[in-house]
């Protein structure tokens, strides 16, 4: 048990330390700024509430968390390999499958973190905006279903860690997910939203409510990306 | 006892690779490459790039799987799943880091990786390499031979038996080379490290291996004991004179065998010339055609090399 925290407290460091991670953090409080001023700007004069602000706001922000959490995956996984301290690692007396679940969990919290913190400025810009009806229940019951929206797109985030590894590298997973996130809009505008991995969580936003089917895909979407990469890692040749 | 296990351990290869194939498609990287180095036991694996150093290396070390053969280090069989064996073995490829840490903080991360309990063992390596000044600085500005040093600290902080190294030298100015050589040697004879390193230079490994491997076209095709290398190497006989036309008569009259070289003096590789010299001096001088140029020359690493791989110098 100590050895998986120690592998843990390696990756949170090498996380930590590096500019890439505070970096993240910097666009992505960039763009609430920019889209929460946006929304408000839009708004006529009797739709400045917090209700019509927020839920107009995270539907595009949960989206745009999409490529983070995508980012922080592919990164994580494949900054070992363009800095070639993937070598390193594998020659280490520590199991890859602590490695793997090590690298996961840096991954989770980040994205936690990241889906926490845009929520957080979206509600400083409200403030600052001079927002009408707040009311704590409702910012509460905003915040839990963004927070769950968030969790389902780092489920299906998690494709984005085994590209990376697959690609031995970070740019093809930012890039296959930059079309997916076109491709998104096209099959959400033809009523696939449901079915589509990367639209569902979008349309839990809107309706509080995921069918069956749908949960049976986020699933398989967010086990595939995780097995995989514990597999990868485990039998495939390292050249 | 303690005496008693050291003595059965030096009978045992350190490092075992029987029959092993490794094929990429159709590309055949390693064919049926066998080889055992001895506890202690320094060994230069030497080839041309592309001959199948590093597809050794990565398979001795798990990360790739072998086509058939066997590996084994310190009598446990590698395969990927087997990382408890990594305890006791040390790996270099190419100083590898993470940029944005220090010295200190990546030697932190290997340390715990490791498994080594001892925070002391992180400045004792330092020590060792010389690191102290740059312990604070990020590894990403760290100068080409202190980045190499920090590789060499990550890979030897836990006290590896067996250390594995790829092309260490690569990059280093010849101060840097002969520190890193004198400190490989110190570990192999004072601490019974294992070492095993590849280079596509003789002349560097000759001066720290005990023992060398050449490896070519994914064969190992000599194995030679450092000790023994100055006989391998070939001796030959130049000889030049006023006039070679007459030279050649007079060695062909006498059965010698020569070579004209492309500057113009006469090459002869024959024992009887080689070891002998004076007597052909003399028979050049009665013959009145005395020699201008004499001189026995010994081969150099470089061509001793090119010759066991088949080649000879510039690419003919």
């Amino acid at each position: 048990m100590m050895n998986i925290f120690s592998v843990l407290y390696c990756e949170i460091r090498k996380v930590c330390r590096s500019k890439v991670f505070w970096l993240v953090f910097l666009v992505f409080a960039l763009a609430p700024i920019m889209m929460g001023i946006g929304t408000i700007s839009s708004s006529g004069p009797n739709e400045s509430s917090w209700q019509m602000y927020l839920s107009q706001l995270l539907n595009s922000l949960s989206g745009l968390g999409l490529i983070g959490y995508t980012f922080s995956a592919a990164w994580v996984f494949g900054r070992e390999y363009t800095d070639n301290t993937i070598q390193d690692l594998l020659v280490k007396p520590v199991s890859r499958g602590n490695i793997v679940m090590s690298k996961m969990l840096v991954i989770l919290t980040w994205d936690i973190l990241l889906s926490i913190y845009m929520f957080a400025i979206a509600l400083s810009i409200g403030g600052f905006m001079g927002l009408t009806g707040w009311s704590s229940a409702l910012i509460m019951n905003i915040f839990i279903r963004f927070f769950i929206t968030s969790l389902l797109f780092i489920i299906v985030s998690t494709p984005g860690a085994f590209l990376a590894n697959v690609s031995k590298g970070y740019l093809a997973p930012i890039g296959l997910i930059l079309i997916i996130v076109i491709f998104s809009s096209v099959l959400a505008s033809m009523g696939f939203a449901s079915y589509f991995p990367w639209t569902i969580p979008s349309v839990f936003l809107g309706s509080g409510f995921l069918s069956f089917s749908s949960i049976l895909i986020l699933i398989s979407t967010g086990i595939a990306g995780i097995a995989g990469t514990f597999v990868w890692w485990r039998f495939a040749e390292q050249q | 006892m303690h005496v008693f296990s050291k003595e059965k351990h030096s009978e045992t290869a350190a490092i075992q690779i029987k029959g092993l194939h490794k094929t990429f498609g159709d590309y055949k990287a390693l064919n049926n490459l066998s080889l055992e180095v001895k506890r202690g036991e320094i060994y230069g694996f030497l080839g041309l790039n592309g001959a199948g150093k590093t597809t050794t290396i990565k398979t001795l070390l798990g990360m790739l799987k072998p086509t058939a053969g066997e590996l084994y280090m310190l009598d446990e069989k590698v395969h990927a799943g087997n990382y408890k064996l990594w305890n006791k073995v040390g790996y270099l490829e190419e100083a590898t880091f993470y940029p944005d840490l220090t010295t200190i903080e990546n030697l932190d991360i290997a340390r715990r990786m490791q498994k080594v309990s001892d925070k002391e063992s992180i400045n004792q390596v330092i020590n060792k390499l010389g690191l102290e000044p740059y312990k604070n600085k990020k590894a990403k500005h760290l100068s080409l031979g202190n980045k190499q040093r920090l590789g060499l600290a990550k890979a030897i902080i836990h006290n590896p038996e067996i250390l594995i190294l790829d092309e260490p030298i690569n990059g280093l100015d010849p101060a840097g080379v002969a520190e890193i050589r004198n400190m490989l040697y110190d570990l192999a004879k004072n601490n019974d490290v294992t070492i095993f390193i590849s280079s596509h230079l003789l002349e560097e490994l000759s001066k720290v291996a005990t023992r060398i491997g050449i490896i070519h076209n994914g064969c190992l095709i000599k194995e030679i004991e450092m000790d023994n290398l100055e006989q391998s190497l070939q001796k030959s006989l130049v000889i030049d004179g006023h006039d070679t036309n007459a030279i050649k008569t007079v060695l062909k009259d006498h059965s010698y065998e020569f070579e004209e070289t492309k500057d113009g003096p006469l090459k002869l590789s024959d024992n009887r010339a080689v070891e002998s010299p004076e007597q052909l001096a003399e028979l050049l001088v009665t013959s009145n055609q005395p020699p201008t140029l004499l001189r026995v020359i010994t081969e150099d690493l470089e061509g001793y090399f090119l010759r066991t791989i088949g080649k000879v110098r510039g690419n003919q």
